[in-house]
């Protein structure tokens, strides 16, 4: 480490010292508003100074992290959603009675996880950074300690986690007791000499599959998902469903193409297999359901299942896909769910879809962005969805992957259907509960994602060209 | 650059209408059929000023960058065909304005919003040039039609609406990834990468390759059409939705498909079109046939008159695959024709129901006698429907007829006998309502000055179209020559010869006009 | 040598399984002490002496200790009886049986291990501190992060000072 690397680690090293920082000022005050506006200049400030980093990238930090132009873009997607996440805390802090400061703080932690994960060229770097997101999530989701769904959601949470972090460590145990390596540039290396076929290192791939399908809820490891997603506090949720999805999604992208790991039949086989299972389950699950957040913890499944698809594609077309599908998702996720948190309230989560009938008379501004949401999941023109779902067919075609493209078109059709349900019942004339005024950061947040979604969806170029350097690493 | 105009007009009317709407329920009325008329106006302006250059090319072109990262551009371009197509649906674009004048009174904003991007999006669909384009328009129209079924249908409105949705969006999707398989082969083989239509009307590939691709544009399109086995949709999303959705629907989102056969599906699959021509032509008698028989057994009026458009556009199929100018004549003259015969035939139902409550065809009867204009209206339209020499859907049908016989003599024996259906459907319809015996009591208005307009205007219309057709013919004369020349050029073993073939294309240029 | 690993690894995996299962809360704890204490002997033989010592510094010594404390601690007033329950053979037998193995596969391990003739590289604590504090100088760091949340977790989850709404009685 020297002088120069400390220059890189600046996004780190503000993200991680805002908490320290923060706590300190608890111990002297405990006005709710200063650590608020603390944490939100935090962020910004790690967001620009994630500009500065752009001259001589990539870089190599120790053998732990690389800031090449993914990393950063991706942890500019993560800071800028988490910026997203502590406005819409804000709704939620507010029915808070105490240490709502520390809720500031783990979400800080939390997202010094996923940026470590994104920019993770190691197993140690990337296993810790697991870990902190995972713990971090984990108090997070059960913030909320005298509803004893939290409670609930919190401890599967954890549980779970801890599983696939078990799952992960024995994978890379066997990963590094066969090439000696835990560097991801050298384990490339070992395994192009010696070839992927050992079944050491094969058992230890999937195991490392199992524990990064737990946390991105893949079918058969989804089981937590809807649970988790219903308990949490919406803005937590919010954050599981993006940014936490988000930044494995983009380490297993890197690990998978840095290890080349797609040329590999066994290992696309799995692949297809998981991805097919995830879209057809995630689908057909979400049709029959009542609430909301458990159809959008439906949708999720799926809507990974249809990442994997460009982990498979193998060519560098695949990796732009999935960067400009992600930044998609997280927008329209961070929509749909900053929605149903800014509707809730103290006592009551607004997440049963009859509490949203005839919404659209009452709130049609609310509403007109949940509904821009929901289009862009379902992948319909002038949202962000349909250009991102049109890369991912785009990729899949381009490499010939027709079961996974034909299973991609069938599932976007079912999943029409609930995303449809839930528009209709927006639109039904009844009268809608009463909800709660929105506040100033919630509408600067539906404001935000609505803004993004549709830019996204028909001004896309610019991110196209954005992502076309993603070649490789 | 006027042609993007025509798209954005609607689009930032509907959005204007939609915020006047919170100030005064009227206004959004006002503003759309300020944006309508406009945009006729200036379509009226570029026909006047091209229908008498006989230039085989196309009349405007407008060209801009979009995607340029996937060859994705702003192509749109006019010509005959497109341009009639645009009238007619400024025109019933208009006409469902003013007859939801009374019918709508609530949500004003929002409805008059679904009305112009609906409309926006069939503008943009008969102009497209760039397939993506074209599929994003295609798609566009879908979620304001859905709307507008859902939230100002008639009972059974979210059953017909999610039918209506995952039906054609369904369709739609194979179509785009026959588009994506389209470019991609194009591209291996020039190595351009671009969805321009014009490009890609010259691609070669494997006749089975092209059987596969075209079946996956069909699809789409049939099921706009709506062709026999894929019609299930048309009957509920007609019979459910407000009259300005039927008349949208019957009059413009059907011909969508009809369109979308003639500008996309020929010219870039010729081989496979004459492959398919007997398939085509069979799903048209079954349809023709189908669809009458259906008509004539319905209760609901409302559903038979959905039911006879199935019958009509069994024609339009038909006609298609008879690969000759006659038939495509009168195909194009059965767009017309059935977009205002059929939806002066809904206009009409929409008015009963507002008045005696009911679309129940056995609790009609004798109506003559309390609105004898709204019965002369009915009487026209029947008459127009089942094809009365001196209105417009007569020269239609004929002349496709004409034109199939040429190509292929049963099918055209099988199908004039939808001639026969076609009578006793709409006499059934006359006879049932405004004729026979009072079933029940109705205290009922006649139509209004407003009405009596809409009605003048259609009436106007399809006695033109019956007996001048002429002007139509060379307008639409150009555009069809260019599907029957990449058919003709197939069939005269001249498939990849490039050169005279498709020169009436023009380079794809940045042209501000 | 194999033998003494799969010895450490039998009472390990029994004792886990048993600290899992376990219905009273101290039995697992004994249980878990037993499998940490097996585990120090695998890593001990595979070279690593140094994570050995702290396996049971560290996990058997100051952690679970503390765990049996606060346990202990929270089941005041109940002593009396619960130890006449508590000390029938059939609730120590078994704990003691596997101490038992472990120390005589332990004592052996003694007897015969001798790293000079293995191949394995022992690592010592020196080598640790300093690849600890170079190169792996920023994964520390972020686990010092990943502790502060937890400690504010614990903070926040274990302070008991709201009711708690169950589920099933805010139905009511």
């Amino acid at each position: 480490m020297n002088q120069a690397d400390f220059s890189y680690l600046v996004p780190f090293i503000i993200i991680a010292g805002a908490p320290i920082l923060m706590m300190l000022i608890i111990t002297l005050t405990k006005n709710f508003r200063i650590l608020y506006g603390l944490s939100l200049g935090a962020m910004i400030l790690a967001f620009i100074s994630l500009f500065f980093t752009g001259n001589s990238i990539p870089h190599h930090v120790s053998s732990l992290l690389v800031l090449d132009q993914f990393s950063v873009v991706f942890m500019m997607v993560i800071i800028l959603a988490s910026l997203l996440v502590t406005l819409l805390s804000y709704n939620y802090l507010q029915y808070q009675e105490s240490e709502k400061g520390e809720y500031l703080i783990v979400l800080f932690v939390a997202v010094l996880g996923s940026i470590i994960l994104v920019s993770a060229t190691h197993f140690i770097s990337f296993f810790l950074g697991i870990e902190t997101l995972s713990i971090a999530l984990f108090i997070l989701i059960a913030y909320r300690k005298i509803h004893s769904h939290a409670i609930e959601a919190g401890v599967k949470y954890f549980v779970l986690a801890s599983v696939s972090s078990a799952f992960l460590l024995f994978g890379m145990g066997l990963i590094y007791a066969n090439t000696g390596e835990m560097q991801f540039e050298k384990i490339a290396i070992a395994l192009h000499s010696s070839g992927f076929s050992t079944p050491v290192l094969l058992a230890g791939f999937g195991m490392m599959l199992v524990g990064l399908g737990f946390k991105l809820a893949l079918v058969p490891f989804h089981t937590w998902t809807p649970d988790v997603y219903q308990g949490a506090p919406a803005p937590v949720t919010a954050f599981i469903a993006t940014i936490s999805k988000g930044a494995v999604m983009a380490f297993l992208l890197r690990f998978l193409y840095e290890l080349d790991a797609i040329g590999n039949k066994k290992v696309i086989l799995i692949i297809t297999i998981i991805s097919v299972l995830s879209m057809f389950t995630g689908n057909f699950l979400a049709l029959r359901q009542q609430n909301i957040k458990r159809i959008l913890a439906y949708s999720s499944i799926a809507n990974l299942g249809y990442l994997l698809v460009t982990l498979l594609t193998g060519s560098d077309l695949g990796i732009q896909a999935a960067a400009f599908y992600l930044i998609s998702y997280i927008i329209t996720t961070l929509a749909a769910f900053g929605v149903i948190g800014l509707l809730s309230g103290k006592d009551y989560e607004a997440e049963n879809l009859t509490d949203y009938k005839g919404l659209f008379w009452k709130r049609p501004w609310v509403v007109v962005v949940f509904t821009l949401a929901l289009l862009s999941l379902a992948g319909i023109p002038i949202t962000s969805g349909f250009m991102a779902k049109f890369y991912i067919v785009f990729a899949g075609v381009n490499a010939n992957l027709w079961l996974l493209v034909v299973s991609l078109i069938l599932n976007s059709v079912i999943g029409l259907y609930y995303y449809l349900r839930i528009i209709t019942t927006l639109f039904t004339p009844a009268n809608a509960l009463k909800f709660p005024v929105i506040s100033i950061p919630g509408q600067l947040v539906l404001f935000i994602t609505a803004t993004g979604i549709l830019w996204l969806g028909i001004f896309p170029q610019w991110f196209f060209e954005l992502f076309s350097g993603f070649s490789g690493f | 650059m006027i042609l993007a105009y025509l798209i954005l007009i609607l689009i930032a009317g509907g959005l204007i209408a939609w915020l006047a709407g919170k100030w005064n329920k009227e206004l959004p009325r006002f503003i759309a059929l300020f944006a309508l008329f406009t945009d006729l106006f200036l379509t009226v302006m570029i026909y006047l000023q091209y229908s008498n250059s006989d230039t085989n090319d196309w009349m405007l072109v407008y060209s801009a960058s979009w995607i340029p990262h996937f060859g994705i551009s702003l192509y749109l371009a006019l010509d005959g065909l497109s341009i009639l197509m645009l009238l007619l649906t400024f025109i019933l674009g208009i006409i469902s304005v003013l007859i939801s004048w009374k019918e709508i009174d609530e949500h004003t904003g929002f409805f008059h919003f679904n009305i112009l991007w609906i409309l926006s999006g069939i503008t943009g669909v008969f102009l497209s040039l760039d397939l993506f384009l074209f599929y994003f328009f295609w798609e566009l129209m879908l979620i304001p039609m859905y709307f507008l079924i859902s939230i100002w249908g008639h009972t059974n409105r979210i059953y017909a609406s999610y039918k209506f949705f995952i039906y054609t969006q369904a369709s739609g999707l194979i179509m785009f990834l026959a588009i994506l398989v389209l470019y991609f082969i194009h591209g291996k083989n020039t190595g351009v990468y671009t969805f321009s239509y014009p490009e890609l009307i010259g691609t070669t590939m494997s006749p089975a390759t092209a059987i596969l691709l075209m079946l996956g544009f069909l699809v789409a399109f049939l099921v706009k059409l709506p062709v026999v086995p894929l019609h299930n949709w048309l009957p509920d999303a007609h019979t459910e939705a407000p009259t300005a959705g039927s008349l949208i629907l019957a009059g413009l989102l059907l011909k969508t498909g009809a369109y979308g056969l003639l500008r996309f599906v020929i010219p870039i699959f010729p081989e496979a079109s004459v492959t398919f021509a007997p398939f085509g032509m069979l799903l048209g008698v079954i349809g023709i046939l189908y669809g009458a028989k259906l008509a004539f057994a319905q209760t609901d009026l409302k559903r038979l008159v959905a039911y006879t458009s199935v019958s009509h556009m069994g024609f339009v199929i038909l006609g298609v695959y008879a690969f000759n100018e006659l038939a495509y004549q009168g195909v194009v003259m059965q767009m017309i024709a059935h977009a205002i015969s059929t939806g002066a035939l809904f206009i009409l139902v929409g008015q009963l129901q507002e008045r005696i409550h009911t679309r129940d065809i056995n609790r009609m009867g004798g109506l003559w006698k309390q609105v004898p204009v709204m019965g002369a209206i009915g009487l026209i339209f029947s008459m127009a429907s089942l094809g009365l020499p001196g209105l417009g859907n007569f020269v239609a049908e004929f002349l496709t007829l004409m034109g199939t016989f040429k190509a292929n003599v049963l099918m055209t024996c099988l199908a004039s006998l939808g001639l026969v259906g076609a009578t006793l459907y709409s006499l059934r319809i006359l006879q049932k309502v405004f004729y026979g015996k009072e079933r029940t009591v109705h205290v009922i208005k006649d139509l209004s000055l407003r009405e009596r307009m809409i009605a003048g205007v259609l009436i106007v219309a399809i006695v033109y179209l019956g007996l001048l057709p002429q002007q139509i013919f060379n307008t639409a004369k150009p555009a069809l020559a260019k599907s029957l020349n990449s058919i003709n050029n197939q069939s005269s073993g001249g498939k990849n010869e490039k050169s005279g073939t498709y020169n009436f294309v023009p380079e794809p240029v940045s042209t501000n006009q | 040598m194999n033998m003494i690993f799969y010895i450490a690894a039998f009472v390990s995996i029994i004792s886990t399984g048993l600290a899992i299962t376990g219905k009273n809360a101290i039995h697992a704890l004994l249980f878990l002490i037993l499998s940490l204490l097996s585990i120090s002997i695998i890593f001990y033989i595979l070279g690593a002496p140094f994570i050995a010592a702290l396996e049971v510094i560290i996990y058997a010594g100051a952690i679970m200790v503390l765990f049996i404390f606060v346990i202990m601690m929270l089941n005041v007033g109940l002593e009396k009886e619960m130890e006449k329950k508590w000390l029938r053979p059939r609730m120590w037998i078994l704990p003691t049986i596997l101490a038992a193995i472990l120390l005589i596969n332990f004592l052996i391990m003694l007897k015969t291990v001798h790293f000079e003739k293995t191949k394995e590289v022992v690592v010592l604590p020196k080598q640790v501190g300093i690849s600890l504090f170079t190169t792996y100088l920023i994964g520390v760091e972020i686990a010092a992060i990943l502790l502060l949340a937890g400690i504010i977790g614990a903070y926040h989850l274990g302070s008991q000072k709201k009711k708690v709404i169950h589920r099933f009685m805010e139905k009511n």
